[in-house]
């Protein structure tokens, strides 16, 4: 039982890291249309950003990870000014966003090792109370990083669904055309929405780094986990995010128990016959996304 | 009739009690009609009355929510629309959608896909069975484009062409799949006085050599002279019936169009 | 003969290409130019099975897995069943399209960013399929893949014989594609590409034609992983993973130019095999600085040329041929022109 109970407390914990990343990246997928594999990247990006403020810098952890927000923020930003503002208009843009995202993957994922050194990294010494409750180990990095997690999806769906804001987003994820008839710039919102979804896998990062290692090999590894869960709760869902980042959270962590390694294959094919049935996903909407 | 199954005199195309929703929005509620052998058939009515809902209905590019469609005797309903094309229902598009960086004479012979029958290998070997079918093709992509008055500009790039033509190479392209029943979305929109008439005499010609049509087009004068029975649609449902004359004296569908000017024009 | 390689150009040319290409080994004598030599063949051909796809308007993110499948099998086949090469080839093929059968008639349902997801997750999935599959020999691969049996007096015992083997091959695997778009499928796929309502208008079971490039691509990368593994004699998963070897595939195809379908991949991967380790000696041995560099290239190409280094050719045409005519019209059909040509025809378009 307490197995059991460990098993789904650890699954909440990295499953609200996959919430986080996978809202980011429905918003950059639905309202950009940008197949963006980067996105892994800026993951591992946080991760180290908080690990270099910490660990380096000397600044406490909070701050660190608000610097590592930021970072990525910018780093997205630049990265839709600099390469996908260009791509996203020209003839047979689904390959040549792909093909950009793609190189820009190759030079994030090796990039850290120069900077940083090829050693995995870790955080220690943050949060580290813990308790035994009912023959659960809880720690406390683990408490917060709930909490953050919660608290971050909460402001984030106010944003998407109460504000002005995110009322554009929509806007422009169902439409871009009619969007900007109703006196609402694309331009602005793509950037916006890069620099906020770039941002979030930063926050994630941030909050992966004390609990778990920091390593290159970590952006890789996530990307295709956040692309299962959105394609499970449909990729232009918020909600279907945050559900598909918790059931996947789950059913690895269970799924590493009892079935080692291979647990993501068997929830590969799980989610395919859901797509077969459904092809929006569980909660999704639209069929044309990126054709 | 409830099971028209083979009989030859029958309708060519029977609409059978045709609804189709999207999410909660009803396009097309409760539509029965029937299309003739050899008459050109148009479907008017207001913008968002369910025209072009229905001609996907028929082309299989929408799947019907309830009721049925037959096409000479046969019921098609469920087919996709490259196995009803295969049938006989050739469709034209509502936009100009055309492959546009393809020469104009490469579009129609690209319709004639159903037409191939050699196999992939007897091209690689470069056998002459293959080689004349594709010539054979070739030429009657430009009889047909000859035909409707678009051969001196068969090799000019789709792109280049006038709207005008764009809409043209449009039938042909339909044409290439060889219909019995032709579908036309709108072929007039966009088009200036001469390049109407041309079009009307096109039409004409097209059933003059045995095609039936179907046709939806918001242009009153060019389906009041083209038709030779017209269906009123307003919100999704038909509320008339009849010869051009009866249609532009019927009170409902003066009702329909009452302060859409494109009616009342014109004649 | 003529157009049986592609319409636009003329078999001639590549003829001479070929053999040109062919007596290279006569004068490089390094075996470290020859498997680069090697190595470019094999990519040219995945490459094209990318763009192959990519014309019917389907992004795979997963063709070095099902090289990895062939691959595999072949290894799997010749080491543990004792099959010769000229046996495990064909098989390993067959072998491919039908994991290409069955997983292509799932994914391909759907378009788009779904399709483009799925093939990503195969892509990393293959790798930890394999990794932990004992008999396959788990991440650490399958090694001492016997060479290729000899045929009479030819031995492939260097790495000059696997390059005529592996030219061999790719000629045939250029035959089969051109094969393809030459006849009534590659039209389709064409139709597909350019829309597929319309394909779908003129009766292209889209679904079906999709299905068949997935299959008919992904056996060609089959085949080729076959060779490449009796070439290499050693393989482990993670050579076919998506970091980075199919974006490197997909980089092969968009830097010479996803338009050009046999040669656009072949100009690419020579292109970028070779300016890679040109790369790496510069940076004195630092895989992850040639990564960066290759990923910076990959961004400017896209940015600054996103046809391909082969669009600069057409452009260039273009500039002879106005060149040639004295400088007075353009290489293209200007509007007037068009206009002048469809006033032949009985409708008059003026008024348009």
């Amino acid at each position: 039982m307490s197995v059991i109970l460990q098993l789904a407390f650890d699954g909440l914990t990295i499953g609200l890291i996959y919430v986080i990343l996978a809202a980011g990246l429905v918003l950059i997928l639905s309202v950009t249309e940008i197949f963006f594999v980067a996105y892994g990247m800026f993951f591992m990006w946080g991760a180290y950003a908080a690990w270099y403020c910490e660990s380096g810098l000397g600044l406490s952890y909070p701050v660190a990870v608000l610097v590592a927000v930021a970072v990525t923020g910018v780093f997205g930003l630049l990265s839709y000014m600099l390469i996908f503002k260009r791509l996203q208009h020209m003839e047979g843009r689904f390959l040549v966003t792909v093909t950009g995202a793609l190189g820009l993957s190759l030079i994030l994922e090796k990039a850290v090792l120069p900077i940083f050194g090829t050693q995995p990294k870790s955080i220690p010494g943050i949060f580290t109370q813990a308790w035994r409750l009912g023959g659960v180990h809880i720690e406390l990095k683990k408490l917060v990083l709930i909490g953050v997690g919660l608290l971050v999806t909460l402001v984030l769906f106010w944003i998407y669904e109460k504000t002005r804001v995110g009322r554009a987003m929509r806007a422009v994820s169902s439409n871009a055309e009619v969007a900007a008839l109703h006196g609402i710039r694309p331009m602005w919102v793509y950037l916006l929405v890069m620099g906020l979804g770039c941002a979030l896998a930063g926050l994630a990062g941030g909050l992966f780094a004390p609990a778990y290692n920091v390593h290159s090999g970590m952006g890789a590894n996530v990307i295709a986990n956040v692309l299962l869960m959105t394609m499970l709760g449909g990729m232009d869902s918020l909600l279907g995010a945050v559900v598909g980042g918790l059931v996947v959270g789950q059913v690895l962590s269970f799924g590493q128990y009892y079935f080692g390694q291979m647990s993501i294959v068997y929830l590969f094919l799980v989610i395919g016959v859901i797509i077969y049935f459904r092809p929006n996903g569980l909660l999704g909407h639209r069929t044309d996304l990126g054709v | 009739m409830t099971t028209p199954a083979g009989s030859s005199n029958g309708p060519l195309l029977r609409v059978e009690d045709v609804s189709k929703h999207f999410g909660g929005l009803v396009a097309v509620n409760h539509l029965t009609f029937e299309v003739e052998e050899g008459e050109i058939l148009g479907i008017i009515g207001p913008n968002g009355a369910g025209k072009s809902t229905i001609l996907g209905v028929i082309s299989g590019f929408y799947p019907a929510t309830a009721g049925k469609v037959f096409f000479e005797g046969q019921d098609i309903t469920n087919l996709k629309s490259h196995g009803i094309v295969q049938l006989g229902i050739g469709r034209q598009f509502q936009a100009s959608t055309l492959f546009m960086s393809l020469s104009v004479l490469d579009n129609v012979y690209y319709g004639f896909h159903l037409g191939y029958k050699t196999p992939v290998w007897n091209r690689l070997l470069r056998f002459p069975s293959a080689l004349r079918e594709e010539r054979e093709l070739r030429a009657r992509g430009a009889e047909i484009l000859d035909q409707m008055g678009l051969g001196a500009v068969k090799n000019e790039i789709t792109k280049n062409l006038p709207h005008g033509h764009q809409r043209i190479l449009g039938v042909c392209i339909a044409l290439a799949t060889d219909p019995k029943l032709l579908l036309l979305d709108e072929p007039m929109t966009g088009m200036n006085q001469t390049e109407i008439a041309t079009m009307l005499e096109l039409v004409r010609g097209i059933r003059e050599s045995g095609i039936t049509i179907v046709m939806i087009e918001h242009n009153m004068s060019a389906v009041m002279s083209l038709c030779d029975r017209i269906v009123v649609l307003d919100h999704g449902q038909e509320i008339a019936e009849g010869l051009p004359w009866e249609i532009r004296e019927n009170d409902q569908v003066i009702e329909a169009y009452l302060g859409k000017d494109e009616f009342l024009l014109d004649d | 003969m003529r157009g049986f390689l592609s319409k636009h150009r003329r078999p001639s040319g590549f003829l001479v290409l070929l053999v040109a290409f062919a007596l290279v080994p006569l004068w490089v004598k390094s075996p470290y130019y020859i498997d680069l030599l090697v190595m470019t063949m094999v990519n040219a051909g995945l490459a094209m099975t990318f763009v192959m796809l990519l014309r019917t308007g389907l992004i795979s993110l997963c063709v070095a897995a099902f090289w990895g499948i062939g691959a595999y099998a072949s290894a799997v086949l010749s080491v543990n069943a004792g099959l010769s090469f000229w046996i495990c080839l064909p098989l390993s093929t067959l072998i491919t399209a039908a994991f290409a059968l069955v997983i292509g008639y799932v994914i391909i349902r759907n378009a788009g960013f779904t399709f483009i997801i799925m093939t990503t997750v195969l892509a990393l999935l293959f790798v930890t399929v394999v990794g932990n599959i004992k008999a396959l020999g788990g991440y650490n691969g399958i090694s001492n893949i016997p060479a290729p049996d000899s045929i009479g007096s030819i031995v492939f015992d260097t790495k000059v014989d696997f390059f005529y083997l592996g030219l061999v091959i790719l000629v045939v695997v250029v035959l089969i594609i051109s094969a393809f778009y030459s006849s009534w499928a590659g039209r389709a796929w064409k139709a597909i590409g350019f829309n597929p309502r319309l394909a779908q208008s003129i009766g292209v079971n889209v679904f079906r034609y999709r299905l068949l490039s997935f299959v008919v691509g992904c056996a060609i990368a089959g085949l080729l992983g076959s060779f490449y593994a009796h070439y290499q004699t050693y393989i482990n998963p993670n050579v076919f993973n998506l970091f980075p070897k199919t974006i490197f595939i997909q980089v092969y195809a968009v830097l010479g130019g996803a338009g050009f379908a046999i040669l656009g991949p072949l100009v690419g991967a020579g292109l970028l095999t070779f300016l890679t380790e040109t790369v790496t000696v510069v940076v004195q041995d630092k895989a992850e600085y040639t990564f960066m560099v290759v990923g910076a290239l990959v961004i400017l190409v896209v940015v600054f040329l996103p046809r391909g280094v082969l669009s600069l050719g057409e452009y260039f045409a273009k500039l002879w041929a106005w060149a040639r005519r004295g400088g007075g019209r353009d290489g293209g059909p200007q509007p007037e022109q068009t206009l002048k040509s469809a006033g032949a025809a009985p409708e008059e378009a003026e008024g348009a």
